[in-house]
């Protein structure tokens, strides 16, 4: 069976630290305002955590958002040029030389993954950085995390640890609903 | 989400096109094919409308281009059919064609008076009218992220708002050509148009209403309160206002004649103020629903 790259994120450890984020941008030249990978709170913001329950029985939480690499990705359908594409290891991606821009995969996305760089005129997104991920190493975002929160591997491969994840906890994928077949999947 | 200017206006001046394309095409095969008698003053105002319908889709074509980060590759959406964008190309394109080849076969038509021809190439023109505006509604349609435009009412407002719009253009071109030359215009066509902008305004109210009640019946975030002022303003202003105009209009039977031009230019003002409205509060109600789940 083919590899299909995929990440398992424990919201559990996560720390809301969002050094994810700024690794990813760093790495990958993430225009101002623009973000490959999103840390939300529950409010649905990166901004202004603020503690869910009543004192002092509180807790703060995150969730680790990147593009879901789906298995039937919308922005892959929609797109007119045939820019975003998904590789055989399931890496969704847009080729730059053939984006002409239209935003119509920025719509279609349930995820909010996608976004305009004004500076390129092009759609960019996580890439699970493939660029790395081609010479052995592990993603950015993967790299970083200081709780060891995110989890990269071959979703097909037994023996990796984010297949063991996936099949010894009881894990959620984002907006089931939409059918869309996420590689990303959270354990709550 | 942002407004795309760019597509509204350029919506806009497709929908107007195909709306009066397909209203000239339409009296060109019914009096020319059907009546089986080439009526010239007809066939003027057919080619008025066809003719004026050419620069209004390429002026639109032309603005949903500025939309584009690179305007310059366009000609990279021609390739991929599975995308309602590149069939929607494709349509618009192959109408804005049909147009072009109805003026060019207009002089053969008028010194052979064999009018067949530039009917046949204007039932293409319409059936390709149709479906680009089916391709621009399905673009919205099939976007499951976003709950206001994963609804047909999209469809049927769109085609709604063509046909309103290309009614009222030419019942303009109609009124003007009436005034102009009494005798050339026929005032039976000029009543039956005022009937018809009728039924389009109550079926453009009708949808637009059926389209707000969807909306309104979403997921908390998918709605926008601040798209409901607007939504009000449309409404009045795209369907109230020329209603009572039009009402008006029939009221005065004694003045008809020379009250029409300014009847039909007046309704087709607010009309357009209320279609860009309607094409704005399109984007102002798409809201993509949180990423995170409740239960979390």
């Amino acid at each position: 069976m083919s590899k299909r790259w995929g990440f398992v994120i424990n919201t559990k450890r996560c720390i809301g630290c969002r050094t994810c984020t700024v690794a990813c941008k760093m790495e990958n030249d993430v225009p101002l305002g623009e973000f490959r990978l999103k840390v939300l709170n529950p409010q649905n913001s990166m901004v202004f955590d603020k503690p869910e329950g009543k004192y002092p029985y509180t807790k703060l939480s995150w969730f680790t958002v990147p593009c879901q690499h789906c298995e039937e990705a919308p922005c892959v359908t929609v797109c007119p040029t045939g820019a975003s594409k998904i590789r055989d290891d399931g890496i969704v991606f847009v080729d730059e030389d053939k984006c002409i821009g239209c935003k119509y995969c920025v719509w279609s996305c349930p995820y909010d993954a996608r976004y305009f760089d004004q500076e390129k005129n092009i759609v960019d997104k996580c890439t699970m950085c493939m660029h790395r991920i081609d010479k052995g190493k592990q993603p950015m975002c993967v790299e970083v995390c200081p709780g060891r929160a995110i989890t990269f591997g071959d979703l097909n491969d037994p023996s990796s640890e984010v297949y063991k994840l996936v099949h010894s906890n009881p894990v959620r994928i984002l907006k089931p609903e939409q059918g869309t077949k996420p590689s990303v999947y959270y354990i709550i | 989400m942002a407004i795309e200017y760019a597509m509204v206006i350029g919506y806009f001046f497709i929908s107007m096109a195909i709306g009066l394309f397909c209203v000239g095409a339409v009296i060109d095969i019914w009096k020319i094919n059907v009546e089986r008698k080439a009526n010239h003053s007809l066939a003027h105002i057919s080619k008025l409308a066809i003719t004026t319908s050419l620069p209004l889709v390429i002026v639109g074509i032309l603005s949903t281009l500025f939309h584009l980060g690179k305007i310059g590759s366009f000609y990279n959406i021609i390739l991929n059919f599975s995308s309602w964008l590149t069939r929607e190309a494709w349509s618009a394109g192959i109408f804005t064609f049909c147009a072009f080849v109805c003026f060019l076969l207009w002089r053969s038509s008028v010194k052979t008076n064999n009018y067949r021809p530039r009917a046949i190439v204007g039932a293409v023109g319409i059936v390709f009218g149709i479906t680009t505006i089916f391709s621009m509604s399905m673009i919205y349609m099939s976007v499951k992220a976003i709950p206001a435009w994963n609804t047909d009412s999209i469809l049927y407002m769109n085609l709604a708002n063509a046909f309103l719009l290309g009614v009222f253009l030419f019942g303009i071109l109609l009124a003007f050509q009436y005034n102009k030359n009494k005798a050339d215009a026929e005032l039976d066509l000029l009543k039956i148009f005022t009937w018809i902008g009728l039924f389009a305004i109550i079926l453009v109210g009708a949808t637009f209403l059926i389209n707000q009640v969807q909306i309104s019946m979403l997921p908390d975030a998918a709605q926008s309160g601040s798209g409901f002022g607007l939504a009000i303003a449309r409404f009045s202003i795209g369907i109230l206002m020329p209603l009572l105009i039009v009402i008006y209009a029939l009221a005065k039977k004694e003045q008809k004649s020379s009250i029409f031009p300014a009847v039909f230019t007046a309704s087709f003002l607010f009309i357009i103020a209320g279609d860009i409205m309607s094409r704005m509060l399109h984007f102002i109600v798409a809201v993509n629903p949180p990423v995170i789940p409740p239960i979390f």
